[in-house]
């Protein structure tokens, strides 16, 4: 049996941060956009 | 997003021609902080990094109604958009959350090292622990059909894989949060 409990994010609570590789080098996350507004935009190639 | 990596998502930004920074998920970073189990989505963050709009699945740039919403909250014509909570992914426990990371890691580090076929393996438990996940499916359907993405991607191919794998999955048990279907009388 799978126990399911409240996880992810929600509309006005603070993004969990986090920090990826940039494909043209150096890391970008929302900490690193504080202080803009920012749309993420989540893709893939499949 | 991208469990092999940086090369295989150049081509894609270079083809789209984007002018907006690009990052590299390899290791299924992002879908387990946010919790979404397909994409394209968009998510908008407001100066202090609070979330304003989320969108998992079927969020596009070039979608007149999604522009307009990113178009409102830059504005400030409302302070966030609440979308319908169809399509709001469900939850697994922590302790599947972090099998699941901790599977697609492993994946993703076999394959850089070109063990392919234990790669798979890897993301194929991961999988078992969440069937309805479509960004851990597809990267294995990637890894392991990758004709079917390159040049073009076949969409006609992944409906009936998909449905194909679920019915062989539900026939073992294998379901996810929501339980098996009732069988058809």
């Amino acid at each position: 049996m799978t126990t399911t409990v409240r996880t992810g994010v929600h509309l006005g609570e603070q993004s969990p941060d986090w920090s990826l590789p940039r494909l043209d080098g150096g890391e970008l996350g929302p900490g690193a956009v504080r202080g803009t507004r920012t749309l993420f935009f989540f893709w893939a190639s499949w | 997003m991208d469990n092999q990596g940086a090369e295989a998502a150049r081509p894609w930004t270079e083809k789209a021609g984007a002018t907006f920074p690009t990052v590299v998920d390899r290791d299924n970073t992002l879908a387990a902080i946010y919790d979404y189990k397909l994409i394209p989505n968009g998510i908008f963050l407001d100066e202090e990094g609070i979330i304003r709009y989320r969108k998992f699945g079927g969020f596009n740039i070039e979608n007149a109604a999604d522009v307009m919403a990113i178009q409102q909250l830059i504005d400030g014509e409302v302070e966030q958009i609440e979308l319908d909570a169809k399509g709001a992914p469900y939850h697994l426990s922590e302790t599947e959350r972090a099998l699941i990371d901790a599977r697609m890691r492993l994946g993703a580090e076999l394959f850089a090292r070109g063990a392919r076929g234990e790669a798979v393996a890897e993301w194929k438990q991961a999988l078992h622990v969440d069937p309805e996940n479509l960004t851990i499916r597809k990267q294995i359907w990637m890894a392991e059909y990758p004709e079917k993405f390159h040049p073009t991607i076949d969409s006609d191919w992944q409906k009936g894989q998909l449905a194909r794998e679920r019915e062989a999955e539900i026939a073992q048990g294998i379901c996810g949060p929501d339980g098996c279907p009732l069988p058809r009388r």
